[in-house]
């Protein structure tokens, strides 16, 4: 098996893990969409306002949710001592952490888009030029999964993972925050030009975290 | 509070963080060298 | 069980000790104030120091930390620099940004200002932070080692993209503030000098502190060590005789336990 064909496999074992549990669409999303909604209670729902924030606003629920997403991909492997199956498997560590990155991304995505139909609706937020946006949020997506899943195997056999994975990610990611919310802001005023360096500082964390994720993943597992 | 006021408490601030710093270095160093020394002679 | 010869760690205290003193000669009395920012200026020669200081520090916790991932060059003397080396560098970054605030209030009027260099010093302390949280775990020396390196490096391949990204950011917003704490084009003379000799002072101060963190650190491993062969050897002393078996709460706790 060659190793996107392990990363497929192990991407799909956590999807139908999750597919089952529903976590994700049950907890998850409505965790989401209620931080929005605590948003709006705590800035003036006056309209201008909430408009103007919305980007920076739902990219940093986002990332909150994205903390919960994590968390929760790692509790499903500590139950039965799952993670020394997967250490076990003989399957590559790299292929691994794709498969268990891109589980989460596609988790993410989901939620992604179910905030921005709230962000459209209760935020009166128009989008502008669709194709940065998107392209934006797939890059940040990936940093933030890939990212997160390597902190979350660092932190896979401690007791203390559930505090210590937000206090080691968000500081890192916070260039895909910025990145990202810069880059929604073009795409929604219509400057879609002033979106692309952006989208390619997202980029290129992205394929940076990957890279670190695929070689670190493998020596973190042993520890786990 | 006059300029000199903010800097002579930047100054202070960083002598006493230092300071408290090194203190606490010099304590725990010395705790733990006493209990590093007692066991060292009793083993065989 | 130290980086330097305990004479050598003696002196450089004393010498340490003098440049900091002779420091402050030059910073409070020495140097002129400045013709814009008056006497405020002083704290400069603290700020610009220790932020020199902050990034070094960093930087020493992630040649460390390669250091010990890397087979050949693995020792658990890297490891410990890396740690002493990160407790540094959230001291000076704190420090940085506490006298930054100082700075700014009476020369700008505000506590804060979201310049890229500040902004990018406060990211740091959070990385540093979380690393140093995650030293504390208890775990085994080898296995903490190893997560630590690798957190290390995942913080220090950042920093560049949060600085950049920052620095960006900030331009993009250009607001009317002049906010420039490089000030290193705009002085000269004595001014520079003690600037200059600030940074020297800290450097010497920070591999001092260095050393002696470094020892701790050896010492409090080694007694980790030495407790857990006393241990050991009562258990099996003890381990004949039912009466003789002491209650598990008996042995100290490893000077790691702490959340």
């Amino acid at each position: 098996m060659n190793l996107f064909q392990e990363a497929a496999l192990v991407a799909g074992k956590d999807l139908r893990i999750e597919a089952r549990a529903r976590v994700t669409l049950q907890q998850v999303l409505p965790f989401g969409l209620i931080v929005l909604l605590l948003f709006a209670f705590a800035l003036d729902p006056d309209r201008g306002v909430l408009r103007r924030v919305a980007p920076g606003l739902f990219w940093v629920t986002v990332l909150l949710a994205a903390l919960l997403a994590i968390s929760r991909a790692y509790s499903v492997e500590s139950e039965n001592g799952a993670i020394d199956a997967l250490r076990m498997s003989g399957l590559d560590p790299a292929g691994l952490f794709l498969g268990k990155a891109a589980a989460v991304a596609v988790e993410l995505v989901v939620l992604e888009a179910v905030l921005t139909g709230g962000v459209v609706l209760f935020f009166d937020v128009g989008i502008g030029s669709l194709g940065p946006l998107v392209l934006a949020s797939i890059a940040a997506t990936v940093g933030v999964a890939a990212t997160g899943t390597l902190y979350g195997v660092l932190a896979a056999g401690l007791r203390v993972r559930e505090t210590l994975v937000p206090v080691l990610l968000l500081p890192v990611v916070s260039p895909v925050l910025l990145g990202a919310t810069r880059a929604w802001e073009a795409a929604i005023d219509g400057a879609p030009s002033d979106a692309w360096p952006w989208i390619g500082l997202l980029s290129i964390f992205a394929v940076l975290y990957v890279a670190v994720g695929m070689l670190a993943f493998g020596p973190l597992l042993e520890e786990a | 509070m006059s300029d000199a006021g903010y800097v002579i408490a930047g100054w202070a601030l960083t002598g006493a963080a230092v300071t408290a710093y090194w203190v606490r270095l010099v304590r725990r160093t010395r705790r733990a060298e006493a209990t590093v020394g007692a066991p060292e002679e009793v083993r065989p | 069980m130290t980086l330097l010869k305990p004479a050598f760690g003696r002196a450089l205290g004393w010498v340490t000790l003098a440049a900091l003193v002779v420091l402050a000669l030059f910073g409070l009395w020495g140097a002129p104030p400045d013709a814009v920012q008056g006497d405020a200026q002083r704290l400069m020669y603290l700020h610009v120091p220790a932020a020199w200081i902050a990034y070094l520090a960093f930087g020493i916790t992630a040649l460390a930390s390669g250091l010990w991932l890397w087979p050949r060059t693995r020792s658990m003397v890297w490891d410990r620099v890396a740690g002493a080396s990160a407790e540094l560098g959230v001291l000076f970054t704190a420090l940085t940004l506490v006298l930054g605030a100082l700075w700014g209030r009476p020369v700008w009027g505000v506590w804060w200002a979201w310049d890229a260099r500040l902004v990018t010093t406060a990211v740091l302390f959070f990385l540093y932070v979380g690393y140093l949280a995650l030293r504390q775990v208890p775990t085994s020396p080898e296995a903490r080692a190893r997560r630590c390196a690798i957190a290390a490096l995942i913080a220090f391949v950042d920093v560049p993209i949060v600085h950049f990204s920052v620095t960006w950011w900030r331009t993009l917003h250009q607001q009317a503030t002049v906010f420039d704490p490089s000030l290193k084009a705009n002085i000269h003379g004595v001014m520079a000098f003690t600037l200059w000799f600030g940074a020297l002072a800290f450097t010497l101060l920070y591999v001092y502190l260095l050393d002696r963190r470094y020892r701790l650190a050896a010492l409090e491993e080694g007694r980790d060590d030495r407790e857990l062969d006393v241990a050991i050897a009562e258990r099996v002393a003890g381990a004949g005789t039912p009466e003789a078996r002491r209650p598990s709460g008996s042995v100290e706790a490893p000077a790691g336990v702490s959340r």
